[in-house]
């Protein structure tokens, strides 16, 4: 009896195959810390309930940078900082907050509010950037993933399959279905990259919001900006960041003066 | 190259003549139509003294215009005592702009004094095409070497060279004009920085400027242009770059006041010839690459002085004082002033006027019983290149607390002015509200969320941040959530890779598909299917013939394989092939041919004799058979890859 040649590398590719989707469809990693960082969001939560916002602010801070950021914690971040008289830290975690979540209605409507609260207009964005933020980056780029394979996949069975007539609708439906494959990767990919484009933009925060003309503490001081308005960072050097308002002014900002959206 | 150089210049001259009559003609043309628009009656006279105000040594100059008219003689200069008067000659301008033509003849006169003080040149008249026209009284103020003009050049006693040329042959120099008083630390100090450049010198490269020493910040308009004019003086015209600057001390102390910069210029040697008239314009000199002489880099620096600073004074500083020196003004308003208790009031305060804006913060009003207010926002709306001098404006949203409240307070704000030496203390007048209706109820009956989203006219003026519960807020979360990874999986290389592997795989299907489709076309490979097919079954009745011990039935099926084996003409029977023709298609390798020979050979004499054989025999001519057709592979393998 012999074996069918190649028995063994199919199994092994296929396991490898099942064992990489696991992990990337995981929807919740394991975490040792759950119950510490459980715990300390709702003593976060307690300080904003009884008033002491800033404690609130530096709890919901820690745990945003301690690796813990979740969607609600950034929220929620953002509530105690414009509690905390903090309109820029709390558009700037807002913004964050959108960036995993961003079709949440209570991240929208706070941040609407704190741009209202902190006289800012709403950025402008166009149907195409409305467009993109509907999901993730992430989300995006699987999109395009998919198009990638379900592209490639139907192009190859395509040129499989015989070009006898009894297949001629089978390769026409598979050169559709290649086609739609690859007008999804266009789409997905424009959008992933602009999406990820928003990071480089930052916003003003509270401290010293004054633009210089050069990346120096005693360089004059050629504009100042509102805190919580969104900048495009273009570089940073030696502690200040150049940044582009939508207005067009440009200059150098401290570097705590400014957060990047990430 | 010569010859033909002026045969050519021999064919163009009266062309070149001729265009320039014609031209010359236009132009005489277009003067008579202006003699024509300049009817008499139009013609007007100006005078002026530049500068106004020079130092004993220096001179000015006298600039008559007669506007309306293409010629005209120069006015009589009546004598002054102490003031020498001497003519430079003429200069007339036409200018047609959308066909309306505009003349005028300009005279200038060298003022040259001999002793300090005003001198009052009286009104000029001429008699201009029959009408009498006259110029204002003018003076020219002379003060002493020592003394610092208000504007004006000084290249022989305020400037010198660096390099150590006598100031007088300079032909660059360097001149800083500051006040003359003590400074102050953190004051904004405009200054100015003059470079005098003579005719003739053509400058292409100008460093920026530099103090002496760490006593003094610089700092620089953002777009970095010298004002430029010019100056005669001594009959000699000289182009004066101005650069407006700012500089700040940083410490007290009596510090060198010194400001320092390089030029890369082209001077012209001193025995070039002059031709007179037009062609003498500096304008050519620069047009045409200055007057031939070498470049040089010249060092520059302004004339050694000191300035003292000082710091502001500790006795009768005011309490609202926050560190701006200057002279300022301050005025505020509120926006609305008819609210409820409750509403937010925006409050701005304005401080126009010059001085240290970027030291400059505007008291803001704190909370208290009667007020509650949030952080300000301020921004600087600067009217000059240094800013220095301009408005800030804050604006902070304030909001009543009670019914009790009349008006927006007072706001107190001082500053330190360095021209006084004293503090000056500003207060903006109080702004009455009028508190209307009942307080606003606390916030927050509806669901905190929906106030949120539907939240769009409360507080139009509030500015800054607010914790107030005016701004209702989707309630917090109350679960901690996944975390999510912020960096993009695109960023990921297995990510990247993930999608490598359909294109490899599309890539290697096209091939293999190619690859069938190609031999599907391709008889010589349907022939070598065929031929393996046959020796298949023939091996397959061989090893039958064996099992049974069938010694004929398996020769012939060995002679049947070797024969499937060997056969290449597609038109014949592999069967028919004669042991001679099967040696002649192996007779380049020895011993496949004997092999054959020796299978074929005994299968051709089992067929005629019906020998039998034993099994074991029978083992091993299958063997024999088999290695043959192996080696027949093998060989017709090597062939087709070489052929390929």
């Amino acid at each position: 009896m012999r074996r069918p040649v190649g028995h063994g590398a199919t199994t092994r590719l296929a396991t490898g195959f099942a064992l990489a989707a696991l992990v990337l469809v995981a929807p919740e990693r394991v975490r040792a810390d759950e119950p510490a960082r459980e715990q300390s969001f709702e003593s976060a939560n307690a300080a904003f309930a009884e008033g002491r916002f800033d404690d609130a602010r530096a709890t919901f801070a820690r745990l945003a940078d301690g690796g813990a950021a979740s969607p609600a914690v950034l929220y929620n971040l953002g509530n105690a900082a414009f509690r905390a008289g903090k309109p820029g830290e709390a558009i700037l975690a807002y913004e964050r907050a959108l960036l995993a979540a961003p079709r949440d209605q209570d991240v929208h409507a706070n941040l609407r509010q704190v741009r209202k609260a902190a006289g800012l207009d709403e950025p402008e964005r166009g149907p195409w950037t409305r467009l993109a933020q509907t999901v993730t980056t992430d989300a995006w780029a699987w999109l395009a993933s998919i198009g990638v394979w379900l592209g490639c996949l139907a192009l190859l069975a395509r040129r499989v399959v015989t070009a006898e007539p009894a297949a001629r609708s089978l390769r026409s439906a598979l050169a559709a279905a290649g086609a739609t494959g690859f007008a999804i990767v266009l789409v997905a990919a424009a959008a992933c990259a602009t999406r990820l484009g928003e990071r480089d933009r930052g916003v003003v925060l509270d401290g010293d919001p004054k633009l210089r003309v050069a990346p120096y503490a005693s360089a004059s001081v050629s504009s100042e900006l509102l805190p919580g308005e969104i900048v495009r960072i273009e570089r940073t050097h030696e502690g200040f960041t150049l940044v582009r308002s939508p207005g067009g002014r440009s200059g150098w900002i401290a570097d705590g003066a400014v957060g990047r959206v990430r | 190259m010569s010859a033909r150089t002026t045969a050519l210049d021999a064919r163009r001259l009266p062309i070149v003549r001729t265009a320039t009559v014609l031209a010359t003609a236009l132009l005489a043309a277009l003067l008579e139509g202006t003699a024509a628009h300049a009817a008499p009656g139009n013609a007007r006279m100006h005078a002026e003294v530049r500068p106004s105000e020079i130092q004993i040594g220096q001179s000015a100059r006298l600039v008559v215009t007669i506007s309306g008219v293409q010629n005209a003689p120069p006015p009589r200069i009546p004598a002054i005592d102490g003031l020498r008067v001497q003519g430079l000659g003429q200069t007339t301008s036409v200018q047609i702009v959308n066909g309306t033509v505009t003349a005028e003849v300009t005279h200038n006169f060298l003022l040259e004094p001999e002793r300090t003080g005003t001198f009052a040149i009286p009104a000029l008249s001429a008699q201009i095409e029959g009408e009498r026209v006259s110029t204002s009284p003018l003076s020219l103020r002379v003060v002493d070497a020592n003394a610092v003009p208000r504007n004006g050049i000084a290249p022989r006693s305020g400037a010198r060279a660096a390099d150590g040329d006598a100031p007088q042959e300079a032909p660059i120099a360097l001149r800083l004009t500051a006040p003359q008083r003590d400074l102050y630390v953190g004051e904004a100090v405009p200054v100015e920085l003059t470079l005098v450049i003579r005719e003739g010198v053509r400058v292409t490269e100008v460093t920026a400027p530099t103090f002496d020493g760490t006593a003094f910040t610089v700092s620089r308009p953002q777009d970095g242009q010298p004002r430029q004019t010019t100056e005669v003086i001594d009959g000699v015209r000289w182009v004066v770059a101005t650069f407006p600057l700012a500089i700040t001390p940083v410490s007290a102390g009596t510090y060198p006041l010194v400001a320092k910069m390089e030029v890369s210029a082209y001077v012209p040697s001193s025995g070039r010839r002059r031709f007179g008239g037009v062609m003498d314009d500096p304008l050519f000199d620069s047009f045409f690459g200055g007057g031939g002489g070498a470049q040089r880099k010249v060092p520059l620096a302004t004339e050694a002085r000191s300035a003292r600073v000082l710091s502001l004074p500790e006795q009768g500083r005011p309490a609202s004082f926050t560190g701006a020196i200057g002279q300022f003004a301050a005025e505020a308003s509120a926006t609305p002033t008819r609210v409820v208790v409750g509403d937010p009031v925006t409050l701005t305060v304005k401080i126009s006027g010059k001085g240290n804006f970027d030291r400059l913060s505007i008291p803001v009003m704190e909370s208290g019983a009667d007020w509650k207010t949030y952080p300000a926002n301020s921004r600087f709306e600067p009217t000059d290149a240094l800013g220095t001098s301009g408005r800030k404006i804050a604006e902070q949203a304030v909001v009543p607390q009670n019914a009790k409240v009349a008006a927006v307070p007072a706001r107190p704000f001082s500053f330190f002015d360095p021209d006084q030496r004293r503090y000056v203390e500003l207060s903006t007048q109080p702004i009455a509200l009028t508190i209307e209706g009942a307080p606003r109820g606390p916030a927050g009956s509806a669901p905190a969320a929906a106030t949120a989203r539907d939240a769009t006219a409360a507080g139009d003026g509030a500015r800054g941040d607010a914790a107030d519960e005016q701004w209702e807020l989707a309630p917090n979360q109350i679960a901690p959530g996944v975390p999510v990874d912020t960096a993009p999986v695109v960023t990921r290389p297995w990510f990247l890779w993930l999608q490598l592997l359909p294109l490899l795989l599309l890539a290697t299907g096209t091939w293999w598909a190619r690859r069938r489709d190609r031999l599907e076309a391709d008889p010589q490979h349907h022939r070598r299917i065929a031929a393996r097919r046959r020796v298949d079954e023939a091996t397959a009745a061989m090893q039958r013939a064996a099992a049974a011990g069938d010694t004929t039935g398996f020769f012939a099926a060995a002679r049947r394989a070797v024969q499937a084996r060997l056969a290449r003409d597609p038109d014949r029977e592999a069967e028919s092939l004669t042991l001679s023709e099967l040696e002649a298609l192996v007779a380049e390798r020895t011993e496949l041919r004997d092999e054959v020979r020796a299978i074929v050979g005994r299968a051709d004499a089992i067929a005629y004799s019906a020998e039998r054989m034993a099994g074991a025999d029978l083992k091993g001519w299958q063997q024999r058979v088999t290695g043959l057709l192996a080696a027949l592979d093998s060989t017709a393998g090597r062939n087709e890859r070489r052929k390929a």
